[in-house]
């Protein structure tokens, strides 16, 4: 996996250095807004928000932000309800997606850019897969590892729950809108990002998918009809299993709310903590 | 002064052309003199002035002494030209200066009693410096090309300060001496994190956006690589002998490891479960962190959507504080807070205690607070806290209004100064003796009781 980034060190001269630096905002006196922003959703977007929320905090000490994580779909339920301010959701919910119909009134902030990998347990014996193979795999019509080059063993599908971003974003983009397997002997549901990782590390002769911070060096990551999942690759548009996320309010965004997205969709932010996350910035997709 | 009174002819320092008829100015009152302070790049000079028409003016020599330019006296009564870098300025009395292109500037050069009399910021500025009021007494002059743009700041040793400055492409770095504001390039990065400096203030510590570990040598300005490991690193810190670099593991946090310097090592310190650990802070004999828990949400996937049935508990959402002995090989975290409040800048003293900021409610002041494992305590609630440093034995605070110091040993608290508007990002040396802070986007030191720019 590769990882974009600049690095140049000067040595020091023994003469000034003369020219403006490139000048950024300078960074904010301590600000009197106040207010409670509840932000509730996406798992996968929960590391970045609770960074997100440590550093505009220090910006903004009088404003309080709770976050909570239960699925992409808990997200605008839980605004359409009154009860969060922010939905994080991997697809944007102002709009219809395959098992979800839109909610009326909400406004899609972009924030991020979430790549995911279809993953195996290093014990399939694959490193990668064509559209049509995981089509198969996830529908149910193939069901064993050697019809796809791996070892002779049945292949143990580990879905994630109803509800997922994850599982939306990927049954769009990776099986290109095909049905899941919903049951059988090696068949799984599992809650989180964290939980699909387990799974796949553990599970021998398993198959899922994630989103790319997760991936680790005890699961394969797949490529799929020859193409790694790397930042690389889907900012070249050659790798197509990612989405945006988005931060869902009830209209536009106002106060602190509307403060908060700014702050993460800002520069300083995108390029700086949300690259760490292994998000990608809004800004590098074209 | 009365109408038609002429002022005397011009001499400086040796011997001069003679003042010309148009010269001397008529002027409706007494001129007066005095004198001002000028500090130029850091240093103090007293200038005389002379006061003609309710217009302060100052000696063309003496200012020429305190900016360190070269004046050179030319032939035929042509005047003085005083030379600064690459930037010139011709001065006769009774006519306006010019600057190296021959331009006219500023107010008519007044002889009186031997010496030329100027307009003291136009003449700086002609000369390529910057002039700037100190808070109505004196004046501070920069003849240095000043950093432009500063965001945040902290002290390195050797009386310098790391500057950082963000953009569109990443972050650039620098290092500014404290007095001149003379300044090079330390470090250009897209996505690095931010600076660390060691405890003696010799080094500083980043990780890439991969999760390499680096090391720069403020002195050679060598960069080392820490070991290979590249998982997500955050909240970088040194032990307090400079051996180690402490850091939060993964995207969940919820690992505390330390890499050896010397070898790149990496070995885990704490790895409890725990998700979501920040704002690590070590130092000698043990570390603390803060731990925030995500809100606790039920919602039953089985349900139709249009349901909406979803709940979510926040109550225990805001962070608590933790301490681990390090000194100890079996010792577990003891959490030193149960208050439900905001806790910001959080960070632990060599004596042990955790300090943090306790915001305030809107209407409310935030506070400077104290935790150990005996509880909790208030150790400064005067004015609206915004900020807390720790440096050594001394926290720095930052109010809406002043800085103050704390000294951890008398538990005495004293003030600084004032802060200027709109003031964040306070430094700190380690002796308590210095501060910095950015204010109106530059960085601002404390030097005699004044801020002084450092940037533009």
């Amino acid at each position: 996996m590769k990882w974009y980034g600049k690095l140049t060190t000067l040595t020091l001269a023994a003469t000034l250095l003369l020219g403006a630096a490139g000048g950024g905002a300078a960074t904010a006196a301590a600000s009197k807004l106040s207010g409670k922003i509840v932000v509730n959703g996406s798992s996968a977007l929960l590391p970045l928000t609770l960074q997100a929320s440590n550093e505009f905090k220090k910006l903004n000490p009088k404003v309080r932000i709770s976050a909570s994580a239960a699925g992409s779909v808990t997200g605008p339920q839980a605004v359409r309800k009154g009860i969060a301010d922010i939905g994080a959701c991997d697809w944007d919910a102002s709009t219809d997606v395959p098992g979800f119909s839109k909610f009326d009134g909400q406004v899609a902030n972009k924030v991020a850019v979430i790549p995911f990998a279809a993953i195996a347990n290093k014990s399939a014996g694959v490193s990668g897969l064509t559209t049509k193979q995981l089509q198969d795999i996830f529908s149910g019509k193939v069901k064993n590892w050697k019809d796809v080059g791996g070892k002779d063993a049945d292949i143990v599908v580990v879905n994630r729950a109803f509800g997922s971003g994850t599982r939306v974003n990927f049954q769009m983009k990776a099986l290109q809108g095909t049905d899941f397997i919903t049951k059988g002997d090696n068949y799984k549901e599992v809650k989180s990002s964290g939980d699909m990782k387990t799974a796949i590390e553990t599970t021998p002769n398993s198959i899922g998918y994630i989103d790319l911070v997760y991936v680790t060096d005890k699961m394969t990551a797949l490529k799929i009809d020859n193409v790694a999942p790397t930042t690389d690759n889907v900012i070249n548009g050659s790798y197509k299993v990612w989405s945006y996320g988005y931060f869902m309010t009830k209209g536009q965004p106002t106060g602190a709310t509307k403060a908060f997205i700014e702050y993460i969709q800002s520069a300083k932010f995108q390029n700086g903590s949300l690259k760490k996350l292994k998000f990608i910035p809004l800004t590098a997709m074209k | 002064m009365s109408t038609g009174s002429k002022l005397a002819a011009v001499v400086l320092t040796a011997v001069l052309g003679t003042a010309s008829a148009g010269a001397v100015q008529a002027a409706a009152s007494q001129p007066s003199t005095g004198k001002l302070q000028w500090t130029v790049n850091g240093q103090s000079s007293e200038i005389r002035t002379l006061v003609l028409n309710g217009q302060q003016l100052v000696s063309v020599s003496d200012a020429a002494k305190a900016l360190g330019a070269e004046v050179e006296i030319m032939p035929e009564g042509a005047g003085i030209r005083i030379t600064l870098g690459e930037h010139s300025v011709l001065v006769k009395a009774g006519s306006k200066p010019l600057n190296e292109d021959g331009t006219a500037f500023g107010q008519v050069v007044q002889s009186w009693k031997q010496a030329n009399y100027v307009d003291g910021a136009s003449y700086v500025q002609a000369l390529g410096g910057s002039y700037s009021l100190l808070d109505g007494s004196g004046i501070s002059i920069q003849t240095l090309q000043l950093l432009e743009g500063a965001e945040t700041a902290q002290w390195a040793g050797d009386g310098r300060l790391i500057v950082s400055v963000s953009d569109e492409s990443g972050r650039t770095d620098y290092l500014v001496d404290a007095t001149t504001g003379a300044y090079s390039q330390l470090l250009s990065s897209s996505g690095a994190s931010d600076l660390v400096v060691s405890p003696d203030g010799g080094k500083v510590a980043f990780s890439e956006t991969d999760g390499t570990l680096r090391t720069v040598d403020l002195s050679t300005l060598r960069m080392a690589k820490i070991g290979t490991d590249t998982s997500i690193k955050s909240n970088l810190q040194w032990s307090a002998d400079g051996k180690s670099i402490y850091f939060l593991q993964g995207d969940k946090t919820n690992v505390i490891a330390a890499a050896d310097v010397a070898t790149g090592a990496v070995s885990k310190v704490l790895d409890d479960k725990v998700e979501y650990k920040g704002d690590l802070s070590v130092t000698a004999g043990g570390l603390s962190y803060s731990v925030v828990k995500a809100g606790t949400v039920t919602a039953d996937a089985s349900k139709a959507v249009d349901l909406d049935d979803v709940s979510i508990d926040d109550s225990q959402t805001n962070p608590q504080l933790f301490d681990l002995d390090l000194s100890k090989s079996d010792a577990k975290p003891v959490q030193v807070t149960k208050s439900d409040d905001g806790k910001l800048f959080i960070q632990r003293s060599a004596a042990g205690k955790v300090y943090y900021v306790q915001a305030g409610d809107e209407g409310s002041n935030s506070k400077l607070a104290s935790a150990t494992a005996a509880g909790q305590a208030v150790a400064f609630d005067k004015e609206d806290v915004q900020e807390a440093v720790q440096a050594g034995s001394y926290v720095g605070i930052l109010t809406d209004r002043s800085v103050y110091v704390l000294n951890e040993e008398s538990g005495s608290v004293s003030k600084l100064a004032d802060a200027p508007e709109g003031a964040s990002n306070l430094a700190l040396s380690k002796d308590g003796s210095k501060a910095a802070l950015i204010a109106d986007g530059k960085l601002q030191v404390l030097s005699g009781g004044k801020w002084i720019s450092l940037t533009k």
